[in-house]
C-alpha cells in the first residue's frame, strides 16, 4: 500500500499517508499554493475542464468526462458534475485507497466542486481514509444562482466527509479593503486555505514536545459528520502570544472567535523555535478554554529550530453541524437499536446532518419552527449561520428543564444523536 | 363535619395532564377507604406547576364537583400535592453534645438534635415543604430509632429536606384558596405516590418510587424504613407526545393519540419495517408514519428519564441498599415495556406500583394515575392522626403550612 511518492510511507514507522485532492478550479488554485512545500503529499488535480488542470501544478492530474464534455467543464452544473465524477469512480477510488487522511479542497458554487466533491468525499471515506472537506462557498458578488447549489452542495458534504472544514467568502468580504482587486481578493482566499491545510499538514506531520496528531485529530472530527473551522496565525518577537490570540479570535474563519464559543472540541497545535516556553503554552491554553468554555480543548506543542522567533497556532475547531433536518435517510452506520449501544449522551443539542433526498417542504417546515433558547452567555455574539433549530413545541415558552447542561426538552433522540431507521414516504 | 367518627380526608392534585380529587373516609376503627375520586383534564399546567391560575382553578372546580358527586360529601378543604422542578431534596445532619453529667439522652436533647438538622443552608427564597427525621446517631453508632435513655456524648441526626420556591408552591394553593377551599397542608407528589405505593416491609428493604406523570417524574428511595432522597424531573410523557410530533411531523394530538395505540418503551426487532397508517385529512403531509422510529423515539425518552433517576441514586450511594425494586406509577408508567426497560435501567426488579397500602380500594380506583392523589390522602390521614382533635379544627394558615416540619 505504498504511494509511488514518498518510499518512507509504510504503516511501521507511524507515517501518515497524506492525500490532497483538489477539485475545480477554486481547489486547484489553493492547492497550487502547496504543492510544491508539502513533502510527502501526494497531490491530485481532478477537474472538468482540461485547460485548468493543464496549468496546475499538481503531479498527478485526472480529467473528468473526458468523453462527455471533451474537458470543457460543466457550466455550472451540478448534477453533471457528479455524474462525470461517478463515471470516474475506479479511478478515484484508486488513488484515494491506502491513504490516512484524504483532503478534499473544492470551491462550491460551481458544477465540478459542487458536484464531484461529495462524491469524492464518501469515496475517500469508504476506502478507510480521514477525510476533510475543505471548501470555500462564493463571494456574495458572485451570481445568485451559485449560492443555493453551493449550500446544498455543503450539506451533501457534510454527510459524506468526517469533517468539513468550511471558508465563507462572503464573510472574508468585509474584512478586506474595499480597494483591493478580485484577484487579490481571490487570491487570499486560496492562501487561507493554503494555510489551513498547511496547518493541518503539519499537525499530522511533525512529532512534537506535547505530541498532538492524527489520532487526537480522528478523535474530534472522525465520524461525527461535524463542521470545523480552522484557523492558523502566526506572531514574532515581543508579546507575540498576545498577538496571535488576538489574530485567531478576529480570524474570519473563526467567524471572528464566535466559532469557539460554540465548539465542542478544540485541538491547539503551537509551533514555535526552541524559544517556547510553558508559560506561553499555557496562556494560550487558558485564553482558548476561555473563549470556548464547553469545549474539549486538546493542545499540543512542536519546536522546530526552522520556526525559531516565530510562534504559529494552528486551531481546529469542531462543533456538531446544523442539519436542515433531523433524519437520516441512508447513513451506513444505519444505527437500529439493539444493535449499536445508544450513543453516548453528549450535551449536544445538534442532530446528525441530513440526506437531501427529502423534499423541500421538509426543510420549510423544520424552519418554521420557533426558536430555540440559546444560553444567556452567548448572547450578542450569536453566529449569523443558521443553525438548526429544534422546536420545543409545547414546551417552547415554559421554563427549559436544563438537566447537567442540556436542555431536556429537546427530543432525547436527537440529544443521544440517534437517527431514525427511515422516515415515511411523502405522500 | 364536626362527627368525629366520620372523618374526610381529600387528596387533590392538580396535574399537567388532570387534575385529581381522591376522597378518603376514615371510619370509627381508624381504617382509611377511598369513597370518591373526581377529575378534570387540565389546561392550566405545564410540567407540573401553575401557568394558568384561571384555567386551573376551573379545573379543580370541575375535579372537585365530580368527587363531590361521587362520594356523597363536601369539600372544605384539601391536602394539595406539588411538585415541580424546582423542588429539590437534601440530606443534613444535625449534632447535638451531649453536656448531662451521666450522658444520659434526653427528651430534650432528641429534640434539639433534630431541630440542629432542620436548620439547614437554603435558598432565602426557598421554603421547606418536608423535613423527614431519618436515623439517630449516637457516638457514631448508627440506625438508632429512638435514642432518648441511651448513654453517649454525641448525638446526631439525619434529615431528608425537601424544599422548593416559596413563591411557586404558593400558586397552586392560590388556585385552590381562589374556590374557597381550605388547604389542610402541601406535600411533595413523590413522597405521597411511595406513601401510597411502598408497604413499610418494602421501605425497610430499600425501594425507589418513581411517579412519571405528564409533565414531571418524580421519585423517592426508601433505605431501612425511610425516605433518604428525592427528586424532580421536569420531564414526563408530555415530553414523549413532544418528541414524537416533532420526529414523526404529525400534530401534538396525534402525537398522543400513537403513543397511547402503538407506543411502547422497548423497540422490538418484529416492528421493523411497519408502519402506521394515519387518518386521512387533517392536512397531514403523509399518510403512514414508521412504527420502529415511534418505539425508538419514545425508547429514548423513557430511557433517559429512568437513567437520570438512576443516575441521582448511585450518586448518591443509595443504589446498593435498595433491594425490594423499583415502583412505577403515574399515567406514564402504563406504556408498554416500561417495567422491562426499568429493569434494564437499574438492575432491579420494577413493578408497577399498585395502592394496596389503602383499604377499601375498588379496581377501579387502583390505577398508576391515582397513586399519587391517594399518596395524599394517606398523607392526609397520617396528619389528622398526630394533630390532636378537640372540637372544631381552625385551617392551617398558610405561613404555617410552608414551614409545615412533620415526620413522615
Amino acid at each position: 500500500m505504498k504511494t509511488p511518492e514518498n518510499p518512507l510511507d509504510s504503516m511501521a514507522d507511524g507515517v501518515v499517508r497524506i492525500c490532497v485532492i483538489a477539485l475545480g478550479q477554486a481547489g486547484i488554485k489553493s492547492v497550487d499554493r502547496l504543492a510544491a512545500s508539502l513533502p510527502g503529499v501526494r497531490f491530485v488535480a481532478a477537474d472538468t475542464d482540461a485547460t485548468t488542470l493543464r496549468s496546475s501544478l499538481c503531479p498527478e492530474k485526472i480529467l473528468l468526462g473526458e468523453k462527455r464534455t471533451r474537458g470543457m467543464g460543466t457550466g455550472a452544473d451540478a448534477e453533471l458534475g457528479r455524474s462525470l465524477a461517478e463515471e470516474a469512480e475506479d479511478r478515484i477510488r484508486a488513488i484515494a485507497t491506502g491513504h490516512d487522511v484524504v483532503f478534499v479542497v473544492a470551491g462550491l458554487g460551481g458544477g465540478t466542486g459542487s458536484g464531484a466533491a461529495p462524491f469524492l468525499a464518501k469515496i475517500s471515506r469508504e476506502s478507510g481514509a480521514l477525510t476533510l472537506g475543505v471548501v470555500v462557498t462564493p463571494f456574495s458578488f458572485e451570481s445568485t444562482r451559485r449560492h443555493p447549489i453551493a449550500s446544498s452542495s455543503l450539506r451533501l458534504m457534510k454527510m459524506s466527509a468526517d469533517s468539513v472544514l468550511t471558508l465563507a467568502n462572503h464573510r472574508l468580504e468585509k474584512l478586506i479593503d474595499e480597494t483591493r482587486s478580485v484577484t487579490e481578493v481571490m487570491a487570499i482566499s486560496d492562501e487561507l486555505v493554503a494555510h489551513g491545510i498547511r496547518g493541518l499538514w503539519q499537525l499530522i506531520t511533525r512529532r512534537g514536545l506535547i505530541p498532538l496528531g492524527l489520532p487526537e485529530l480522528q478523535k474530534a472530527i472522525r465520524g461525527r459528520h461535524t463542521e470545523s473551522a480552522f484557523a492558523v496565525a502566526e506572531a514574532a518577537g515581543e508579546g507575540r502570544t498576545q498577538a496571535v490570540l488576538d489574530k485567531l479570535l478576529k480570524h474570519p474563519l473563526l467567524d471572528e472567535g464566535r466559532a469557539l464559543t460554540e465548539a465542542e472540541n478544540v485541538i491547539v497545535s503551537i509551533v514555535s523555535g526552541p524559544e517556547l516556553t510553558p508559560a506561553e503554552i499555557g496562556r494560550i491554553k487558558d485564553h482558548v478554554q476561555r473563549e470556548a468554555e464547553q469545549a474539549d480543548v486538546t493542545v499540543g506543542a512542536v519546536c522546530d529550530e526552522s520556526h525559531a522567533g516565530r510562534l504559529s497556532v494552528l486551531l481546529v475547531v469542531t462543533r456538531r453541524t446544523a442539519s436542515e433536518k433531523p433524519e437520516i435517510l441512508e447513513d451506513d452506520s444505519a444505527e437500529t437499536f439493539g444493535q449499536t449501544p445508544p450513543a453516548p449522551h453528549t450535551s449536544s443539542r445538534f442532530v446528525p446532518p441530513a440526506p437531501i433526498l427529502a423534499g423541500d417542504g421538509r426543510s420549510e417546515q423544520a424552519d418554521k419552527s420557533s426558536g430555540r433558547r440559546r444560553r444567556k452567555r452567548h448572547e450578542g455574539q450569536q453566529p449569523e449561520l443558521a443553525l438548526q433549530v429544534i422546536p420545543k413545541g409545547r414546551f417552547d415558552k415554559s421554563e427549559p428543564t436544563v438537566h447537567g447542561g442540556s436542555d431536556l426538552d429537546v427530543p432525547t433522540y436527537i440529544r443521544r444523536n440517534v437517527s431514525l431507521v427511515d422516515f415515511p414516504s411523502l405522500s | 363535619m364536626f362527627d368525629r367518627s366520620n372523618q374526610i380526608i381529600v387528596g387533590l392534585e392538580i396535574g399537567t395532564s388532570k387534575v385529581c380529587a381522591v376522597v378518603g373516609e376514615v371510619n370509627e376503627q381508624g381504617a382509611l377507604n377511598v369513597i370518591g375520586l373526581g377529575q378534570a383534564r387540565s389546561r392550566g399546567v405545564r410540567k407540573g406547576e401553575i401557568t394558568d391560575l384561571s384555567a386551573a382553578e376551573e379545573d379543580v372546580r370541575a375535579a372537585l364537583t365530580e368527587a363531590e358527586a361521587m362520594s356523597g360529601v363536601e369539600i372544605r378543604s384539601v391536602y394539595l400535592g406539588v411538585t415541580g422542578n424546582h423542588i429539590h431534596g437534601t440530606g443534613n445532619r444535625g449534632v447535638h453534645p451531649i453536656v448531662a453529667a451521666d450522658r444520659l439522652i434526653s427528651d430534650e436533647d432528641a429534640q434539639d438534635v433534630v431541630r440542629n438538622a432542620k436548620a439547614i443552608n437554603i435558598p432565602p427564597q426557598n421554603q421547606i415543604l418536608h423535613a423527614v427525621r431519618q436515623h439517630f446517631m449516637v457516638d457514631d453508632q448508627s440506625g438508632i430509632v429512638n435514642p432518648v435513655g441511651m448513654s453517649g456524648a454525641r448525638l446526631a441526626v439525619d434529615m431528608h429536606v425537601i424544599h422548593g420556591l416559596a413563591g411557586r408552591i404558593e400558586n397552586p394553593i392560590r388556585a385552590v384558596k381562589g374556590l374557597q377551599l381550605e388547604v389542610e397542608n402541601v406535600a411533595f407528589n413523590g413522597l405521597a405516590a411511595a406513601l401510597a405505593m411502598l408497604s413499610s416491609e418494602q421501605k425497610e428493604m430499600g425501594a425507589i418510587a418513581i411517579d412519571i406523570g405528564g409533565g414531571t417524574t418524580e421519585y423517592a428511595v426508601y433505605c431501612r424504613g425511610v425516605v433518604r432522597h428525592t427528586g424532580v424531573i421536569g420531564v414526563g410523557g408530555d415530553h414523549i407526545s413532544n418528541d414524537l410530533a416533532y420526529g414523526l411531523r404529525v400534530p401534538l394530538s396525534l402525537a398522543e393519540q400513537l403513543k397511547l395505540q402503538h407506543g411502547s418503551a422497548k423497540v422490538d426487532p418484529s416492528v421493523r419495517g411497519q408502519s402506521i397508517t394515519l387518518p386521512q385529512g387533517a392536512g397531514l403531509q403523509h399518510r403512514s408514519v414508521n412504527l420502529e422510529n415511534l418505539r425508538l423515539i419514545i425508547h429514548h425518552r423513557v430511557d433517559e428519564i429512568l437513567e437520570l433517576v438512576a443516575e441521582d441514586v448511585i450518586q448518591r450511594g443509595l443504589a446498593h441498599h435498595v433491594r425490594a425494586g423499583v415502583f412505577l406509577s403515574g399515567g406514564t408508567s402504563r406504556l408498554p415495556g416500561i417495567r422491562e426497560l426499568a429493569e434494564q435501567v437499574f438492575g432491579l426488579s420494577a413493578t408497577l406500583g399498585r395502592t394496596s397500602a389503602i383499604n377499601g380500594l375498588s379496581a377501579a380506583l387502583d390505577q398508576p394515575e391515582f397513586v399519587t392523589p391517594i399518596g395524599l390522602v394517606k398523607f392526609g390521614s397520617f396528619q389528622e392522626k398526630a394533630r390532636p382533635r378537640s372540637g372544631f379544627r381552625w385551617p392551617f394558615k398558610l405561613g404555617e403550612i410552608l414551614g409545615g416540619r412533620f415526620s413522615l
